[in-house]
């Protein structure tokens, strides 16, 4: 042993009465202390943005209450105990709030010192709902105009819906609800969608810009047709990611039209407000992607079927013109036959009248001359001469006696009989 | 004459133009039969590669990560 030895030895040995007479034990000093925290600040009112947020089975809450100045934090852990919890969640529940990473609160409380671990920290016992929802709205109005200022604010209302979107990039949380309600739809639909899921966080930390980088990442997909952004219901406060600016942002620059399903029960977020189309459920938001294509389908059947009755009505007008037309013909051809029939009828009547025979039988006759000439003149004829007449029953062989021209009653020889 | 285009790659829009101006000529109580004929054949076949595109292929699913920095 040295003398250094001795002298450290010395003071350890012997303690000096007077420390040891006001020392404390470390919980009594811990006590002190939150007995003079309790005094001095009993039940305060302090307000913070809400950051890392823990919640073990055992049903407490513990999480950050961060001040950000421009990058310089203060940060104060709160404890919200389990019964504190229970009271305080019908008000929230009311006011449609969580204690959610990203919001801001203001929350009453005592501070303390947690006696386990030495840990500073605040026992929440209220909080003022109205404070955080005042704040998201602000938010939101401040998010809005800048987007409106950047000039990109319904930009995505304005793309281009494809007829047929068959090729679906969806951003959700892989085996939730809302992307099991969205692919059962899609499924039962017996369309042959064609699905790119990326996989994010919807809600705590960092879920915002893994959201608005997914949105970013599947509407560059070349082969993407429509983007779906899906998530279950929540709180309002719940829903904080779909109200940042980075993932509303994300989807109003999506070169693809973007189709929300983030459950809400009273308001619409941010996110859409911006989107192309905004659904109230993730089952909403499949049902609006497998109309757009029924409504092709449709149409397209509907273009089929009058088609179809196009070529039905004209081919019932062609057998109808056919069938008038072999009407016509008969009619025509019995009409035609039955006018030639009496045509013939009348000329044969008519023809009858120039027959010698019946002539004859009504008394004329005719007369020839000896050579065998009709005689049609009184000059063809002179006294002497022989005629040859023929009546209806026979001939009679006269001589010419005298003439008479029935004009001039120039006296000729006349034969015994009249010519016709 | 309906414009012929390989069924293979017509787009869904390019078919119900078609469609629509099939219809409008079909509409036409001049039309030729032979040309009806036509027509509604080529109809027939555009109503058939819109239908079988749409209700042939089973749903996909693919994956796509996210990108490093945004994990």
């Amino acid at each position: 042993m040295t003398d250094f030895d001795d002298t450290l030895d010395d003071t350890f040995s012997q303690p000096t009465d007077h420390v040891a007479d006001s020392a404390q034990s470390v919980s009594e000093l811990i006590d002190a202390i939150n007995a003079l925290l309790t005094r001095e600040f009993r039940e305060v009112w302090v307000y913070g943005e809400v950051g890392k947020v823990s919640q073990p089975s055992s049903g407490h809450v513990y999480f950050d209450l961060v001040e950000d100045n421009d990058g310089e934090k203060h940060v104060i852990s709160v404890k919200l105990w389990r019964g504190v919890r229970q009271r305080l969640l019908s008000k929230m529940k009311q006011h449609d709030m969580d204690v959610v990473s990203g919001i801001k609160v203001r929350i009453r409380g005592t501070p303390d010192v947690y006696g386990a671990t030495g840990q500073f920290g605040f026992k929440m016992s209220d909080v003022d709902p109205r404070f955080t929802l005042g704040d998201l709205a602000a938010q939101r109005d401040e998010i809005i105009a800048k987007l409106k200022k950047d000039g990109v604010y319904d930009r995505n209302r304005h793309t281009t819906l494809p007829l047929v979107p068959l090729s679906i990039g969806v951003v959700t949380s892989k085996g939730s609800a809302a992307h099991a309600d969205f692919m059962k739809t899609l499924e039962e639909s017996g369309i042959g969608f064609n699905v790119t899921l990326c996989d994010v966080r919807v809600q705590g930390e960092g879920a915002a810009r893994q959201v608005a980088a997914a949105v970013a990442r599947l509407g560059d997909q070349p082969n993407v047709d429509v983007v779906a952004v899906i998530r279950g219901g929540g709180s309002r406060t719940d829903l904080a990611t779909f109200d940042t600016e980075v993932v509303a942002r994300a989807i109003a620059v999506c070169p693809k039209p973007v189709f929300t399903g983030i459950g809400h029960d009273i308001d619409t977020s941010i996110a859409d407000e911006v989107a192309f189309s905004w659904n109230k459920t993730p089952t909403a938001c499949a049902v609006a992607i497998v109309e757009r294509v029924n409504g092709f389908v449709h149409h397209v059947d509907s273009a089929a079927q009058r088609i179809a009755n196009v070529v039905l009505t004209a081919l019932a007008n062609s057998e109808r013109r056919v069938a008038n037309a072999v009407g016509r013909l008969r009619t025509l051809r019995t009409t035609a036959l039955e006018a030639a029939t009496s045509r013939i009828d009348l000329l044969s009547t008519e023809l009858a009248g120039f027959d010698p025979v019946v002539l004859m039988r009504r008394g004329w006759s005719i007369t020839y001359s000896a050579d065998g000439k009709v005689l049609k003149s009184v000059r063809d004829i002179d006294r002497g001469n022989e005629v040859t007449t023929r009546v209806a029953d026979g001939t009679v062989v006269s001589t010419v006696v005298a003439t008479t021209s029935s004009r001039t009653n120039e006296q000729k020889p006349r034969s015994n009989n009249n010519n016709a | 004459m309906p414009r012929k285009k390989d069924d293979a790659d017509i787009g869904y829009e390019d078919a119900v133009t078609e469609l629509e101006e099939i219809l409008e000529a079909l509409s036409d109580d001049d039309i030729d039969v032979d040309e009806l004929a036509e027509r509604v054949k080529r109809a027939t076949e555009l109503v058939k590669v819109c239908r079988d595109r749409i209700a042939a292929a089973r749903l996909e699913v693919k994956e796509i990560q996210l990108p490093e920095e945004s994990r």
